[in-house]
């Protein structure tokens, strides 16, 4: 029995929701693309999902084929990107790698969401002793620095790319945790929840059902944020080996393998550094974007005129 | 303020606590048997079991526990596995390497960050500060090791101005201050830092210089140069001195990779030389050294906060 929508019928209720919800992403769309930063930021994104979705039928050589002849070789007709040396083709690693970048970026962004949210709402909502423990946790897990989160687990757990998505992913989750606390402490004085909550909604359906959909324009927000670090930390760790090992091409093991031919093969080591460098520059371009598409009354400071 | 500091105290302990507990787990869940790793392939069941019980591997974890962090009050943080140096010492030796590295960067970061920060907000949206705000933006996406090698690259496989690595004690030459040695590591962690802290320069300056106060220094007759150096500077600084502490340590933090791969002997080549070479226990003593001094610093920034600004060592009581 729904708290409080007692004068329409579910269905109706159901199908206004929907066509409103689907206006305001329309409308936020539209305001993105407007932005010049936030479209060069899409853009790219749509670009980095495409290469890792189709890696296969982009690439024109298989990753982790060898082609000892050809080995160590600039960038040339055949090889656009050059060889490395084990005569790989780079061109196809990069793509591959895009792929697995991603993944770890995404996944351990939503890990992070996931965990944070649902522990900040339960902390924010509960009070007391429950939210104390909850975010003396999460200010622990806080006092690690990223990379080091990510070395302990590698030492425990061994390299590996899934390894990776945990140790970014409980790296974000602290600042997801804090922004729905600090939400659902606001929202659970206002008057509606009492009244759910006087009419004998669960606590568990107050949170979802109230609180949550309030929280989820600055999740997203910051999910869009914690993305772009998400991707620089798992390509540190790949670069020190303790991310998604080889043959398996991440951009950070390839530039790891890049520096012990800085002589032969200059390019080898440009190649994944200035893919890395673009997806990190068009996801915080379109987290921007998103912020003001999704905020417009937002002044930002360094906007300020 | 006394009572903020305790009360700050207090909040950090129990993060020490559950930090220590963490990294001493690491060594419970890793796989493989110390004993066994110590003694090489060759030795029995045994000789692997007196080893054990020689090391105390045999108590509870909890007494284990403890005796370790009984260990570390008293100074002793055992010896290392590859090569019996006492880790202690190892730690001491590449402790103050990391700081230095650490400290020059932050003081490029901070120089170099005030000045184009001032400059790209007293000339707003000119083309130097739309050029300023470009490149702080790609420095900030530029992943730093990638920098690293892009910069050893350019000095020292191409030009051969600069050594790819080390810190000058192969050579025997001091570490102190060689800036031969210092240069290129420094590069790689400036760039980002001094992004940073020109973006945050910049939009202070911003905020500053649309005050009222400012607007009647200058309707006073002051000369521009003045105004800004008077009054605006002064003010503009503060919040940005709130943020090198955090800086710092994330510089420190941010050092691990970068010590990798120019082989610059401090404590993050430290901490992964030794998980890679499965030597735990510099891997736990390093490990917890390191923790413990991003939590020493971040606790010092946070009083400093509190100094700075009264409305935050008074607020901070509700929780």
């Amino acid at each position: 029995m729904n708290g409080l929508n007692t004068t329409k019928t579910d269905s109706e209720t159901k199908k206004y929701k929907r066509k409103f919800s689907e206006k305001k992403l329309v409308s936020v769309f539209i305001r993105l693309t407007k932005n010049p930063k936030g479209l060069f930021g899409m853009i790219v994104l749509l670009a980095l999902i495409i290469m890792a979705i189709f890696a296969q039928e982009l690439a024109p050589f298989d990753p982790v084929e060898l082609h000892l002849r050809d080995k160590l070789q600039m960038p040339n007709a055949t090889y656009w990107f050059g060889t490395d040396e084990l005569g790989r083709d780079i061109f196809s690693r990069v793509i591959h790698g895009a792929d697995i970048s991603l993944e770890v970026g995404l996944l351990a962004v939503i890990l992070g969401a996931v965990v944070g949210v649902s522990t900040g709402l339960i902390a924010g909502y509960s009070g007391g002793s429950v939210d104390s423990v909850i975010m003396r946790w999460w200010d622990t897990i806080l006092a690690f620095p990223a990379i080091f989160l990510g070395i302990a687990l590698v030492a425990i757990l061994g390299p590996d790319p899934m390894v990776a998505v945990l140790a970014v992913g409980i790296n974000t989750m602290p600042t997801f945790a804090r922004l729905t606390r600090s939400i659902a402490i606001s929202t659970k004085e206002i008057e509606f929840v009492s009244a759910e909550r006087a009419l004998g909604a669960s606590n568990w359906s107050i949170m979802f059902k109230s609180i949550l959909p309030n929280c989820l324009t600055p999740v997203i927000v910051n999910m869009a944020l914690a993305a772009p670090g998400a991707i620089l930390v798992e390509a540190s760790l790949s670069y020190l080996g303790l991310g998604a090992q080889p043959p398996d091409p991440t951009w950070g093991n390839m530039l790891q393998e890049a520096q012990a031919y800085l002589n032969q093969v200059p390019t080898f080591s440009v190649f994944p550094g200035v893919f890395i460098t673009l997806v990190v520059l068009g996801m915080n371009f379109f987290a921007d974007g998103l912020q003001d598409a999704l905020d417009p009354r937002r002044i930002r400071a360094a906007k300020r005129g | 303020m006394r009572d903020y500091i305790i009360r700050r105290i207090i909040q950090v302990i129990p993060t020490l606590l559950i930090a220590s507990i963490l990294i001493f787990m690491v060594i419970e869940l890793a796989p493989g048997d110390p004993a066994a790793m110590m003694l090489g392939f060759e030795a029995t069941d045994e000789q692997v079991e007196a080893m054990r019980i020689d090391m105390g591997l045999d108590r509870p974890v909890v007494v284990r526990y403890l005796d370790w962090v009984w260990d570390i009050f008293h100074f002793d943080l055992g010896k290392s596995f590859v090569n019996q140096q006492d880790v202690g010492g190892l730690i001491l030796d590449a402790f103050p390497k990391t700081v230095q590295l650490a400290a020059v960067a932050l003081l490029i970061a901070v120089i170099l960050g005030f000045v184009l920060g001032m400059l790209s907000a007293v000339n707003r949206n000119s083309w130097i500060d739309n050029f300023l705000t470009s490149i702080s933006s790609l420095c900030l996406a530029l992943p730093n090791f990638w920098l690293g090698i892009l910069l050893i690259l350019l000095f020292s496989v191409t030009l051969g101005w600069l050594p790819a690595s080390g810190t000058g004690q192969i050579a025997g030459e001091s570490w102190f201050l060689n800036f031969k040695y210092l240069t290129l590591p420094v590069a790689s962690l400036a760039v980002g830092q001094i992004a940073v802290f020109t973006r945050y320069m910049r939009s202070s300056m911003i905020d500053v210089l649309s005050t009222d106060y400012i607007r009647t220094a200058r309707a006073k007759g002051l000369v521009e140069r003045v105004v800004l150096a008077r009054h605006a500077l002064r003010n503009a600084l503060i919040p940005v001195v709130t943020i090198i502490g955090i800086q710092f340590a994330r510089l420190l933090a941010g050092e691990v990779v970068i010590e990798s791969m120019f082989a610059y002997t401090g404590l993050g080549r430290l901490v992964i030389t030794a998980i890679l070479n499965r030597d735990y226990p510099v891997i736990q003593a390093s490990l917890l050294f390191v923790v413990v001094l991003f939590i020493v610093v971040n606790f010092l920034v946070d009083i400093s906060y509190g100094y700075f600004d009264p409305r935050i060592r008074l607020s901070r009581s509700e929780k």
